[in-house]
């Protein structure tokens, strides 16, 4: 086998497996997502309704509260309350470190901090991969849903965790 | 007529009856004049009594008489009436007997009047006697007139008596002769039967039981099946002959049944009978037998034909053969049916056993490429025993050195002891030396957290930074990418504290580890001290146990000697391992031909079990 050929070859698989250039995209047409774990799942909310992320330092647990509520956290100034995801979704509780942070979100006029075991980082997704939902999501699960991505990220969606009227039914039909 | 035995019997016997009746009828006969004559003799002597007593009954009428004329007593005249009053019966008598005899007749009726004659002298004499007295009836005796009447009396009765005795003696005579006759007869006619009936005795011993007797000693022959040789050729025409006749056609008949038996016993189905008529019980029972034989081999020779749809119905249910056939065809059916899915199994199952068999060979040649190699590590197992052998053998050498050495030994331990104290001054100041280093590396983890949680924080503001561009849209596309660099940097410092970490903690560890161990030292250098002194003495005892190892390592040197014996042994073992080994490879190289061997004589069943029709 001379040279030539062996590059030839050698070109041929490159080829073959070379995967395409991410093409500019449109902004419209990607989602930006702040990717974080819950008990080693991976979720996401998207960046639009995030105000920041902040560690998880000095939080206040609330007594009398229902128990997917942590507490609250003093961040510059400012009370927000944290709402611990885990239990809402019956994980597994890994227990409260130094090392959690809290995302909080905001919209209409309210914000939440959503606690997470860690944040993975910013993540752009194309509109177009994102599919409806997957058949194992379900309960409430199903519908704090927004979408799945290709790489089975499950982005929630946020606008329905800021509505306080939705949890507060839930609280009170749980400790009805 | 025919000469027959019946006849012969019946001539016989009438020949006997004849004979014993004629003699009967002859003695018969002369025995009726026999009995006739005695009556005449008897009738004689009738006679000759009655003229007796007429004659008695004068002499009494005379003597009575003449006693009257003696005497004139009347007492004498009483056998004189007696005689007088008898004597005219007594004539009537005599008279009725004779009156066969004319001549004789004419004499009694001279007698009759002769004694009335003298009866009536007698009369006159008595009455002479009562009248004129008894002188003149004496004187009427004396004369004698009486006396001539008498005698003429007694010459008349011997003249009757003569002839009576005259026919007396003829009479005896003819009885004499008569019964002579009688006794002849009798003595021939017993010989003549006697001597009939032996013959006849004979003869039917000779020329009828004898050949009866033969006949029925072959008839129980022939009735256990042994049949005699060919008859020999009869002449005779009665029915002894006739009876052989039918015997010797009999046994012709029966060896005749017998040879066409012995054929079709020989498997000759083809052998001709023709039976006389539909009486013949044995010739048709035979072609009907070779009937059923040639149906039932038709039927066999189909199935020969490898044909096993042939059809055959039994006759009934004893019909051994004929259900023989069935069930056999049947099995061969079903057998066949059991064959062809049994060979098909086969097929597969030998292809599969010819797989196994390629992969045992080549199994196989592995094992024994092994069992080489296992050989070649024996012979250096071997050469290691033969080392083995010569190191003890140094061992036990460099023993007796030793214990020399040992006395050197104590020595040195003296010696040993102060440097043991100058190590442990050292040992002291170096764990000091530690403590301290461990502190300070204490010291670097706080930091190194510090560091972690500033890289943390880095991470969190650059996500943040990551949201703040987005939320300015186009513009803060510049920042965001500022903010992905902050968030590298944050994640490699990350990294770097780890590392940094995990080469603390390891520095802590072996300054942990050297802090104890040089405690441990110090306190080893202490016991060192007491050890070195026990070595002292231990060192005397050493060299004792030296002397004794030495005799161990001697005892080594032999059983390395076995242990090399052994290791021969394997050695040769393997050979013989590699040699099986070999010979199982070539084995299972003919397993795999004989495999091959039997599927092609699976196809080979399989297209003989096809060929039948079923």
């Amino acid at each position: 086998m001379n040279e030539v050929g062996n590059k030839e070859i050698l070109k041929q698989r490159a080829k073959s497996l070379a995967q395409p250039l991410a093409t500019q995209k449109n902004p419209a047409d990607s989602l930006e997502v702040v990717e974080f774990l819950l008990s080693s799942e991976h979720y996401a909310l998207e960046s639009s309704h995030i105000r920041e992320v902040y560690p998880l330092k000095d939080f206040t647990p609330l007594p009398c509260s229902p128990n997917f509520v942590l507490g609250i956290m003093n961040v510059r100034g400012e009370i927000i309350s944290i709402i611990n995801l885990k239990k809402f979704f019956d994980l597994p509780d890994t227990g409260i470190t130094d090392l959690n942070k809290v995302i909080i979100i905001q919209g209409q006029g309210s914000e939440v901090g959503v606690l997470a075991d860690k944040i993975v980082g910013i993540r752009t997704i194309d509109r177009q991969s994102l599919q409806p939902g997957l058949p194992t999501l379900t309960g409430i699960r199903s519908e704090y849903l927004k979408a799945v991505s290709e790489e089975r990220l499950v982005i929630l969606e946020a606008s329905k965790l800021l509505s306080d009227t939705k949890i507060g039914e839930k609280e009170a039909g749980r400790y009805k | 007529m025919k000469w027959s035995i019946q006849n012969k019997i019946i001539l016989m016997f009438a020949a006997i009856l004849g004979s014993f009746g004629g003699t009967s009828l002859f003695a018969y006969r002369n025995m009726n004049g026999l009995i006739e004559n005695s009556h005449w003799v008897d009738h004689s002597y009738q006679i000759l009594s009655a003229g007796d007593r007429i004659m008695s009954d004068l002499t009494e009428a005379e003597s009575g008489a003449r006693g009257y004329a003696l005497t004139g007593k009347d007492i004498f005249l009483d056998p004189y009436n007696d005689a007088v009053s008898s004597l005219d019966k007594r004539v009537g008598v005599l008279k009725q007997l004779v009156s066969d005899n004319p001549q004789q007749a004419q004499r009694i009726e001279v007698l009759r009047n002769l004694i009335a004659e003298k009866l009536k002298s007698l009369e006159e004499i008595i009455k002479m006697g009562k009248e004129s007295g008894l002188a003149a009836a004496r004187g009427h005796l004396a004369v004698g007139k009486s006396r001539v009447s008498m005698d003429q009396i007694k010459d008349t009765f011997s003249q009757i008596s003569d002839e009576e005795n005259d026919l007396l003696a003829k009479r005896t005579e003819k009885v004499k002769e008569d019964f002579g006759l009688v006794k002849g007869s009798l003595i021939f006619s017993v010989l003549f039967g006697a001597l009939a009936i032996v013959i006849a005795l004979v003869y039917v011993r000779r020329n009828i039981a004898g050949p009866l007797v033969g006949i029925a000693k072959m008839a129980s022959k022939i009735a256990v099946g042994d049949l005699p040789a060919e008859l020999p050729n009869n002449e005779r025409q009665d029915e002894v002959g006739d009876l052989m006749r039918s015997f010797a056609l009999m046994i012709r008949y029966i060896r005749e049944v017998a040879q066409t038996l012995e054929q079709i016993s020989n498997g000759n189905l083809i052998v001709e009978v023709n039976p006389d008529s539909d009486r013949d019980v044995l010739r048709v029972t035979l072609a009907k037998m070779i009937q059923y034989l040639n149906t039932m081999t038709q039927a066999l020779e189909e199935v020969a034909r490898q044909n096993l749809t042939v059809q055959v119905q039994p006759k009934s249910n004893h019909d051994v053969l004929g259900t023989t056939i069935v069930n056999m065809t049947d099995k061969l059916r079903s057998i066949n049916v059991r064959i062809r899915e049994g060979t098909s199994v086969l097929t597969v199952a030998i292809a599969q056993i010819l797989s196994v068999t390629s992969q045992v060979a080549a199994g196989a040649t592995q094992t024994s490429n092994a069992v080489r190699e296992t050989s070649v590590t024996v012979e250096e197992v071997k050469q290691t025993a033969q080392l083995t052998s010569q190191k003890a053998k140094n061992v036990s050498e460099t023993a007796l050195r030793v214990t020399d050495i040992s006395l050197l030994g104590k020595k040195s331990v003296e010696d040993s002891i102060a440097g043991m104290e100058e190590v442990k001054r050292q040992m002291e100041s170096v764990t000091g030396s530690i403590m301290k280093l461990s502190e300070q590396t204490q010291a670097i983890g706080e930091i190194i957290a510090t560091v972690n949680d500033l890289a943390e924080q880095s991470n969190l503001l650059s996500v943040n930074a990551s949201i703040e561009a987005a939320k300015a849209g186009e513009q803060g596309r510049g920042f965001a990418v500022v903010a992905q660099e902050v968030k590298t940097l944050a994640e490699q410092s990350k990294a770097a504290t780890a590392q940094i970490r995990s080469i603390l903690n390891e520095v802590q560890r072996a300054t942990g580890k050297v802090v104890m161990s040089a405690e441990q030292g110090v306190k080893v250098v202490d016991l060192g001290v007491k050890q070195v002194n026990q070595s002292g003495t231990s060192i005397q005892t050493l060299a004792e146990s030296v002397m004794q190892a030495a005799q161990a390592a001697s005892q080594i040197t032999a059983s390395c000697q076995q242990q090399l014996v052994g290791v021969d042994q394997v050695a040769v073992a393997m050979t013989s391992i590699n040699q099986a080994s070999g010979q199982s490879v070539v084995g299972i190289k003919q397993v795999e031909s004989a495999a091959q061997n039997l599927h092609s004589l699976g196809q080979t069943l399989k297209q003989l079990v096809d060929e039948f029709r079923v």
